[in-house]
C-alpha cells in the first residue's frame, strides 16, 4: 500500500473505532436549553441587587468560573497523581485537558472579576486576596501548558508536568493564607468576598443554577477536548509506525 | 542515606570552592541587583524604608536562581549525573545532597549580601545581622527545596533558563510575602515575636515542599 | 547464516542466568524502539550486542542501568524481581557509556573515593591506589581529571569498576579511544573479570578486538533481539561479514 493510502485506512478506522461521542452528543444538546434559559433567568427573573444594579450580575459569571476552575485544577491533581502511580497515558490525557479549560476558566473568572471591580470600585484591578490567588493559579498552570509545549510527546512530558501539576496544587492553600493575610491587615474585606455570606434567597438560588449550567458546559468542553486528544494521538502513533 | 548526602554535599562544596568563581560571580550580580534597585527608585529615604525588605527579598530570588542553575549544571558537564544516578544511591538522597549544596552556597552568599543591604538600602540593618541571617536560613530551605527540584525537572529541556523562573516563582509567592513581613518585623518592630503567624507559615512552607520535592524527586530523574 | 540447532535456546539456560530480561519493550513518544525483546546474561560469559545505529542498543543497556524506565516487561535479577529492589542491581553494576562521568575539578583520587563511597565499598583508600597503579595512573592521583587525555580518562574509567567491584558489566563502546597497549589492558581486564564471575553485556562496533573474549552474540534488528547464538558456532570473518550486512 502506498503511503497515502495507509494514512486514509487508518483515518478510517479511527473513526470506525472512537465512532460517535455519545456522552457529548448528550451533553451538547443539554447545553443549549440550559445557557439560554440561565441567560434568560439572570436578566428577566433573578431581582436586581439593591446597591449595584445591573453590573451585580455579572456575578452569575464571575463565581461559577471560579468553581469550576478550581474543581478542574483539582480533577488534574487527581489525575496527575493517578498517572505517576499507575503510568496509564488515560491519565495523562485526562489531566491536560482538565489543566487546559481550568486555565480558560481562569482566565474568565479573573477578567470578570477585573471588569466588575470597574464600576464598584473604580479600579480595574484591586489586589482582592481572591482574584490575587486566581491569577497566581493561572500563571502556574500556563507553566504547566508551557512545560508541555517545550517538551515532546512521551512519558517524560508526562510525567514531568505531572510533578508540576501535583506541587502547584498542594500549594494553593499556602498561597491563599498568605494572600489574604497579605491584603487584609491594609484593607477592610472586600464586598466580593463578603458577597456569598449575605446574600438574599432568590440571587442565591439564581448563582446555583448559574453554577449547574457552567458546570455543564465544562463538561462538555471537557468531554469534546478529551475526545480530541485521543484521536489526535492515535492518529499521530498511526503516522509515526508507517514510517 | 546520611553518609549518602554528606558525601554529595562535600562534593558539591568542594567542587564550588575549586571554581571559586561561581562565589565571585553570584556575589557580584547580587551587588548588581541591589545598585540597580538603588538607580531605579527614588532616594528618599522614607521610600526606602517601605521598599528596602522588598529589594532585598527580589535579589534573593534572583540571584538563588543562578545557585539553582549552577548545581545541575555541574552534573551535566562531564555525564556525572548518569554515573550518580546508576550508583546504589537513592533518589531522594542525591536530592537531599543537592538540596543541601545550594543552600550552603546561598547562604554564603546571604551573608555578605546583609552588610552591603545595611550599607546600600537601611543602615540600622547590620545590627539585626543574627535575626536576619536566621530568617535567610529558613527562606533558603523552602527555596531551595522547590528549587532543586524544579532546576532538577527543567534541567534536560529547551530554554530551560526561562522556564525555570516561570515556574519557580508563582509558586514561592507565599515564601516571598512571609520573608518581607518578617523583615519589617525584624527591623522596625520586635523581631521574629511581633510576625508569629508569617513565621509559621514559612516554617510550614519550607516542612511542606521539603517532604513533597523528596518525594517526587524520584519521578524528576527517571530518564 | 548459522542453522537454528546452533542459536541458543534461552529458555533452558535460565536457571544459571545472573541477568534476565523478558518481554522488554520501550516506546519514546509516537516511536517504538524495542519490542518484546528477551535476553538472558550468563555468570563468566561475555554477551555482544550487535545491531545497526539506532537500533535501539543503547536504550536497552540503559534499562538494564535502571536509567530508563520499560514500557513493559520485567527485569530479573538473581531471580528477583527488580522493580521491587532496584538497588540490588545497580550496586552490582559497572558501567561505561560515551561521556566518562567525572567531575573535572576534583582529582583523580578524589572522583574514585567519591564513587567509592556511594557504592558502598569499604576499605576505600586501599581499593584506589591498587586500581590506579594497575590502571597506570598512580601518579596522577592528585591531579584534576579536566587534565586528563581522554585515553586516561577511559583508564580511569576502568580504574573506577575496579574500585567498584560489580557482578555486571555494561559495556558501551568501552574501545572508542584506546590505543593498542591500552586495548590490550582492557581486555585483559575483561577476562580477568570473566574468570571471578563476573558477566559482562558489551556494545561495539570493533567485533575484532573483543572476539575472542565473547561467549555470547546477540543481535538487535528491528526492534527485537532475532537471533542469538554462541560464538563459537562460527568464525569471526563470517560475524563481520554478517554484520556488514546488517549495517548496510
Amino acid at each position: 500500500m502506498t503511503v497515502d493510502a495507509e494514512i486514509h485506512s487508518g483515518l478510517i478506522n479511527l473513526q470506525t473505532q472512537y465512532g460517535d461521542n455519545n456522552m457529548r452528543r448528550i451533553l451538547g444538546i443539554l447545553l443549549i436549553p440550559a445557557i439560554a434559559g440561565c441567560g434568560w433567568m439572570i436578566f428577566f427573573w433573578a431581582p436586581s441587587e439593591v446597591s449595584m444594579g445591573i453590573v451585580q450580575k455579572i456575578m452569575y459569571i464571575h463565581v461559577p468560573s471560579v468553581m469550576v476552575a478550581y474543581f478542574s485544577f483539582f480533577i488534574a491533581f487527581i489525575s496527575s497523581v493517578g498517572y505517576l502511580w499507575k503510568r496509564k497515558e488515560g491519565f495523562d490525557i485526562v489531566a491536560c485537558c482538565t489543566v487546559e479549560i481550568g486555565v480558560i476558566f481562569c482566565g474568565i473568572a479573573i477578567a470578570t472579576g477585573s471588569i466588575w471591580a470597574r464600576p464598584t470600585w473604580n479600579t480595574y484591578w484591586s489586589w482582592d486576596p481572591r482574584l490575587t490567588t486566581a491569577l497566581i493559579l493561572f500563571l502556574i498552570f500556563v507553566g504547566y501548558l508551557l512545560l508541555r509545549r517545550f517538551t515532546t510527546y512521551g512519558e517524560q512530558q508526562a510525567r514531568l508536568s505531572a510533578v508540576i501539576a501535583i506541587v502547584g496544587c498542594l500549594d494553593i492553600p499556602l498561597i491563599h493564607m498568605s494572600v489574604v493575610w497579605w491584603r487584609t491587615l491594609h484593607q477592610p474585606s472586600t464586598i466580593l468576598s463578603t458577597q456569598k455570606n449575605v446574600i438574599d434567597r432568590p440571587l442565591a438560588i439564581m448563582l446555583w443554577i448559574s453554577v449547574f449550567t457552567m458546570a455543564l458546559l465544562f463538561a462538555y468542553l471537557l468531554s469534546m477536548r478529551i475526545e480530541l486528544e485521543q484521536k489526535t494521538r492515535a492518529y499521530l502513533k498511526q503516522i509515526a509506525n508507517i514510517y | 542515606m546520611v553518609s549518602d548526602i554528606w558525601t554529595i554535599l562535600a562534593k558539591d562544596i568542594k567542587l564550588d570552592f575549586r571554581s571559586i568563581e561561581n562565589y565571585f560571580s553570584m556575589l557580584f550580580f547580587s551587588i548588581i541587583i541591589l545598585l540597580i534597585f538603588a538607580f531605579a527608585l527614588p532616594a528618599d529615604t522614607h521610600d526606602h524604608k517601605t521598599l528596602a525588605p522588598g529589594i532585598f527579598w527580589v535579589t534573593f530570588l534572583l540571584s538563588g536562581m543562578l545557585s539553582l542553575n549552577k548545581s545541575f549544571q555541574m552534573e551535566k558537564e562531564n555525564g556525572s549525573m548518569e554515573a550518580l544516578l546508576v550508583s546504589p544511591t537513592s533518589r531522594g538522597a542525591i536530592f537531599l545532597g543537592k538540596m543541601a549544596g545550594n543552600t550552603v552556597f546561598i547562604m554564603i552568599i546571604q551573608a555578605m549580601l546583609i552588610p552591603l543591604f545595611s550599607l546600600l538600602f537601611i543602615n540600622t540593618a547590620i545590627s539585626h545581622f543574627g535575626e536576619l541571617l536566621l530568617l535567610s536560613f529558613i527562606s533558603t530551605i523552602g527555596f531551595t527545596a522547590i528549587g532543586t527540584l524544579l532546576s532538577g525537572l527543567t534541567t534536560d529541556l529547551r530554554f530551560k533558563d526561562i522556564l525555570l523562573p516561570i515556574l519557580l516563582f508563582p509558586l514561592l509567592v507565599p515564601l516571598l510575602l512571609a520573608s518581607v513581613k518578617i523583615t519589617q518585623g525584624i527591623l522596625w518592630s520586635q523581631g521574629f515575636q511581633s510576625e508569629l503567624d508569617w513565621v509559621k507559615l514559612l516554617i510550614g512552607f519550607d516542612l511542606i515542599f521539603l517532604i513533597i520535592s523528596y518525594l517526587t524527586f524520584d519521578f524528576v530523574m527517571e530518564i | 547464516m548459522p542453522a537454528t540447532s546452533l542459536e541458543k535456546n534461552y529458555q533452558a539456560d535460565l536457571t544459571n542466568s545472573i541477568l534476565r530480561i523478558e518481554a522488554v519493550s520501550k516506546s519514546f513518544g509516537y516511536r517504538q524502539i524495542l519490542n518484546d525483546v528477551h535476553l538472558a546474561l550468563q555468570e563468566r560469559e561475555m554477551t555482544l550486542l550487535l545491531g545497526k545505529n539506532g537500533s535501539g542498543k543503547t536504550t536497552l543497556m540503559k534499562i538494564i542501568a535502571g536509567l530508563v524506565r520499560p514500557s513493559g516487561g520485567t527485569i530479573f535479577f538473581r531471580g528477583g524481581d527488580i522493580t521491587e529492589h532496584p538497588e540490588s542491581l545497580r550496586s552490582a553494576i559497572g558501567v561505561i557509556s560515551h561521556q566518562t562521568g567525572f567531575y573535572g575539578e576534583l582529582t583523580a583520587g578524589e572522583n574514585l573515593v567519591f564513587f567509592g563511597r556511594l557504592g558502598k565499598k569499604d576499605n576505600m583508600d586501599e581499593k584506589v591506589r591498587q586500581a590506579l597503579e594497575k590502571t597506570g595512573l598512580s601518579q596522577f592521583v592528585d591531579l584534576p581529571v579536566k587534565t586528563f587525555s581522554s585515553g586516561m580518562g577511559k583508564r580511569l574509567n576502568i580504574a573506577r569498576l575496579m574500585v567498584l567491584e560489580p557482578a555486571i558489566l555494561l559495556l558501551d563502546e568501552p574501545y572508542t579511544g584506546l590505543d593498542y597497549d591500552s586495548t590490550r589492558f582492557f581486555n585483559e581486564y575483561l577476562e580477568s573479570f570473566k574468570a571471578t564471575g563476573g558477566s559482562i553485556l558489551m556494545i561495539t562496533h570493533q567485533i575484532e578486538t573483543c572476539f575472542d573474549l565473547c561467549d555470547t552474540i546477540a543481535i538487535l534488528e528491528d526492534k527485537e533481539l532475532k537471533r542469538s547464538f554462541v560464538s563459537t558456532a562460527f568464525s569471526m570473518e563470517a560475524l563481520i561479514r554478517e554484520y556488514h550486512n546488517l549495517t548496510r
